[in-house]
């Protein structure tokens, strides 16, 4: 039985030349079902401290307030009202591979796609939205501006990327960190090739400062699981340089080194607070990014009702 | 040493490295494919380089090797024990038996067809270019072909035949020696042989390798190990007895002389006791065949040649006056030498010389071809201590030949061998019979015991001394008893040859006939060769029996008698090889044809099955799990 046709698969999203339609098109399948914005921030500000009434948490009872004063004080928090959201979009020549399984949609189309849906999730609630695409510098770089003019602009960048040269993670962190004054939204969208400790320290630095940070890391197939045959001359994307191998041999170790490897990176972030989703070319991000996205919303409106309480 | 049957296929041989161009090959023809990043591949590349380059190198030489392998068992090699080819050596001296022994038939093949055709396929294995001796020995070594191909040495041993001489295995090997000595050391000796017992009395030194083929019939099963002749002395027209030894399993026995089946004893073991009686005078060989019952065993074949004597003239026993009577009614002596083993003893006293009459009735008989006899007393022994004047009489006169009381002890310290060998050592037990050499032949007469003796003059013809002892010797001295047997082998030796030297007279052997006895030469067979023109000449005494020498000088005979060790065919026993010391390898001990013996060795079927396990390793580790 033929394939039914899947309106969200990476190729046939590809293949609508329309970015924002694209994006459109990827968002209202991403979105049905949810009743709150996906993209809210989770941070929160502290507004004031009230008395405590039975039914409060214990963990919201301010323990310092009460050791000066003998009187139980809860304190209250409000959701930060207007988000900014950047998004990062890796742009290095290793992103500008299509493998055989992804039927050539490379990985910067899939981000392409992916950063147009999240652009459009962003401007539709209203927040600001910056984009950044990122290889050894940061070009181009839009800064976060609220509107639907924003999410045309940013749209039109992102048709425009062009791959080329290495990631550098460390320069990325610098310079996002020097453009940003307030606390945002980091979505940085990257196959993540690059010394795994150099990225966790870039990435946890942002973090640091008090912004959340979404790592989208996409992965052609290959990159998994390659299916490398006979002898062969690899080239890499980024560095041109080559490596002279026996596929047969190489493959089966690569997967288990693969494997560890990402596994090392996921942690890595984990760890540091920031939210990681790896997506694969060959499968539509729709499903991943809706429990993804599904599980933030969550988690943003249990946050929310806190603040409710006042 | 290592040969190939199609060598023209070593030529293939790089073919082997097939693999490595391949390789080289497939490296240069890479297929590139540029990936997003080489981070992980140059790690998971670093972490397993070292293996794989080991295992690169281990599955090129594995490859490397089955072809090799392969191509090497295409050419058939095949490994010939060192020595049967010795590593072509430079020179190969091949020495082949053609003694009397070797015409024994085991099994229903010559022994010396069975050498020769061993020979022969030995010939033909050498390569061309080795310098081949081909050697024919018995008594003598006979070069056939001197430093010939391999071909030429081929064709010529189809001109050899064997003969009736002894085995001379020493001056065989000395001859060899020296041919290999000039040759620089490189070579060896092959003999063909059935190594008769009397070539292996003493280890013997050969410095170069020595690949011997037994050409005798394998151990056996059982069978003949004593033929002996129970009578002194054979004679024509009386019974011959023979004892015959047989062990083993139960066997069909023949008993055959001059070709004619004699007497017919079935399954026997142990000793037992036979008779035939020769007709005729001369050389007869008594065969006893040994038949075995299964179908397994080999005929066991064992001769006796025996020499038979002319019907004695017997005297009746009586007085010394009894002489005198039997030569006064010499009429009426023919109807007494008819039984040999009942004979009397004519008493005559030496110091009464023989009146013409009586000398020309002696004389008349013994040209007549008979013998004359003399009983001596047991308890007199050798010693003789009781001979009077006969006694002194055979000191003074036989100062050429054998005396009585001078047979030097242990003078014969070789064990009585011949024809007749085993007849002595049978009748000893019995009764002896003795011949003395002497320059003139004496009968002789004993006194002291009463008895009568025995003394005879030769006149004429007549040319044997013999003394038949009708009892034991055992009451004489040791110095008797060990002497006479010796005393007696040689002297029926002289029987047999007739001259001071016996040896001098064995079958294959050369005559040599100075120039002043030219004339006429008979053969046993009546073939009459004429000496003349310059002498001396060289006859090759190649023919059992008496040969006759008639020439102006007068008549001479010689009693031609097989060669001693060879008379006795009695094949030898595995373990007799043994004694040919350590410098002879002996490549079987069972007497098996050389073809059989040390066979090559087809070294491809373990070059196919070293491809195969060599395919089973380059399929294991060519699987990616040991990547």
């Amino acid at each position: 039985m033929a394939e039914a046709f899947n309106p969200l698969e990476p190729a046939a999203v590809a293949e609508i030349g329309d970015l924002r339609l694209r994006a459109r098109l990827v968002v209202e399948g991403l979105l049905a079902g949810l009743h709150r914005s996906p993209l809210r921030g989770v941070a929160q500000e502290f507004v004031e401290h009230r008395p405590y009434r039975p039914g409060d948490e214990p963990r919201l009872v301010d323990w310092r307030v009460w050791a000066k004063t003998d009187r139980l004080y809860v304190k209250n928090f409000r959701q930060e009202a207007d988000l900014r959201c950047w998004l990062a979009v890796d742009t290095s020549a290793s992103m500008d591979y299509a493998g055989e399984r992804a039927r050539g949609v490379t990985k910067l189309v899939y981000a392409v796609s992916l950063a147009a849906a999240l652009a459009y999730i962003v401007v539709r609630q209203g927040d600001g939205l910056a984009l950044a695409g990122f290889g050894e510098r940061i070009e181009p770089y839009l800064p976060p501006r609220r509107g639907p003019l924003q999410l045309s602009i940013v749209l039109a960048a992102l048709g425009e990327l062009k791959t080329g040269g290495q990631t550098d993670f460390a320069a990325l962190a610098r310079e996002l960190a020097a453009r940003t004054t307030r606390r945002g939204l980091f979505v940085v969208i990257s196959d993540l090739w690059g010394d795994p400790d150099v990225l966790g320290t870039s990435l946890a630095a942002l973090a640091a400062r008090k912004h959340e940070l979404l790592c989208l890391h996409v992965l052609d197939p290959d990159e998994l699981e390659p299916d490398f045959k006979g002898a062969l001359l690899l080239e890499d994307a980024e560095d041109s340089s080559r490596l002279p191998v026996d596929g047969e041999a190489l493959a089966l170790r690569y997967r288990r080194r693969a494997r560890e490897h990402f596994e090392k990176i996921s942690a890595r972030l984990r760890s540091a607070g920031i939210d990681y989703l790896r997506l694969t070319t060959d499968e539509p991000f729709t499903g991943p990014l809706r429990r993804f996205l599904s599980r933030r919303a969550d988690l943003v409106s249990a946050v929310g009702r806190r603040t409710m309480r006042r | 040493m290592l040969q190939f049957s199609a060598p023209w296929l070593l030529a293939a041989l790089p073919v082997a490295l097939l693999p490595l161009l391949l390789y080289w090959w497939k490296r240069r023809q890479r297929h590139r494919r540029r990936f997003p990043s080489l981070q992980l591949v140059r790690e998971t590349v670093a972490e397993q380089a070292r293996r794989l380059r080991l295992r690169e190198i281990l599955l090129l030489l594995l490859r490397i090797l089955v072809l090799a392998c392969i191509v090497l068992a295409a050419a058939g090699p095949v490994v010939r024990p060192e020595g049967l080819l010795g590593g072509a050596p430079e020179r190969v001296v091949v020495l082949l038996d053609k003694s009397l022994s070797m015409t024994a038939v085991e099994s229903g093949v010559e022994r010396f067809e069975r050498a020769k055709s061993a020979c022969a396929r030995y010939l033909k294995l050498l390569p061309a270019g080795t310098l081949v001796d081909l050697i024919a020995f018995d008594d003598r070594p006979r070069p056939v072909a001197e430093s010939a191909e391999p071909s030429e040495a081929l064709a010529a041993l189809g001109g050899v035949e064997a003969g009736l001489g002894g085995t001379d295995l020493d001056s065989a090997l000395a001859l060899a020696a020296s041919r290999l000595d000039s040759s620089g050391g490189n070579g060896l000796a092959a003999l063909f042989s059935d190594l008769p017992a009397a070539c292996v009395t003493e280890p013997l030194a050969f410095p170069y390798p020595l690949l011997v083929y037994p050409a005798g019939a394998s151990a056996r099963n059982g069978g003949v190990e004593e033929l002996g002749a129970r009578n002194a002395l054979p004679l024509a027209g009386a019974e011959l007895g023979l004892t015959a030894e047989v062990t083993g399993p139960s066997r069909d026995y023949r008993l055959a002389a001059d070709g004619e089946e004699a007497s017919l004893v079935e399954s026997v073991t142990g000793r037992f006791d036979m008779g035939l009686v020769p007709a005729e005078p001369g050389w007869t060989v008594i065969q006893l065949t040994a038949e075995p019952t299964d179908a397994f065993g080999v005929d066991d074949v064992f001769r006796l040649a025996v020499f038979v004597h002319p019907a004695p003239l017997v005297f009746p026993t009586g007085d010394a006056g009894l002489l005198g009577t039997a030569l006064d009614t010499a009429p009426g002596l023919a109807s007494r030498t008819t039984d040999a083993s009942a004979a009397d003893v004519l008493l005559w006293n030496a110091e009464q010389p023989l009146s013409a009459e009586q000398e020309a009735l002696v004389k008349g008989r013994l040209d007549g071809g008979a013998g004359l006899m003399l009983a001596v007393p047991p308890e007199d022994g050798l010693a003789f201590p009781a001979w009077t004047g006969i006694g002194s009489a055979v000191r003074r006169e036989a100062a050429a030949g054998y005396r009585l009381g001078q047979i030097p002890e242990n003078e014969v310290t070789r064990p009585l061998a011949g024809p007749l060998g085993e007849l002595t050592r049978s009748a000893v037990a019995d009764r002896i019979a003795a011949c003395v050499l002497s320059d003139e032949w004496r009968v002789l007469v004993r006194y002291s015991s009463g008895e009568p003796a025995l003394a005879y003059r030769e006149f004429s013809a007549g040319r044997l001394l013999l003394w038949l002892l009708p009892y034991r010797l055992q009451d004489g001295t040791f110095a008797a008893t060990e002497a006479f047997p010796s005393l007696f082998n040689q002297a029926l030796r002289f029987c047999a040859y007739g001259e001071a030297e016996p040896s001098s007279y064995t079958a294959g052997r050369v005559l040599t006939v100075p120039a002043s006895d030219g004339g006429r030469l008979t053969a046993p067979d009546g073939e009459t060769t004429v000496l003349d023109g310059d002498g001396p000449w060289s006859v090759e005494l190649d023919q059992l029996g008496v040969w006759r020498l008639e020439s102006d000088a007068g008549e001479r005979l010689f009693a031609v008698n097989a060669p001693t060790g060879e008379g006795d065919l009695t094949v030898l026993e595995p373990g007799d090889y043994g004694l040919l010391g350590p410098t002879i390898e002996v490549l079987s001990t069972e007497g098996l044809a050389p073809e059989a013996v040390g066979g090559p060795f087809p070294l491809w079927r373990v070059l196919l099955a070293l491809v195969v396990l060599l395919l089973l390793a380059e399929l294991a580790l060519a699987d990616a799990r040991w990547r």
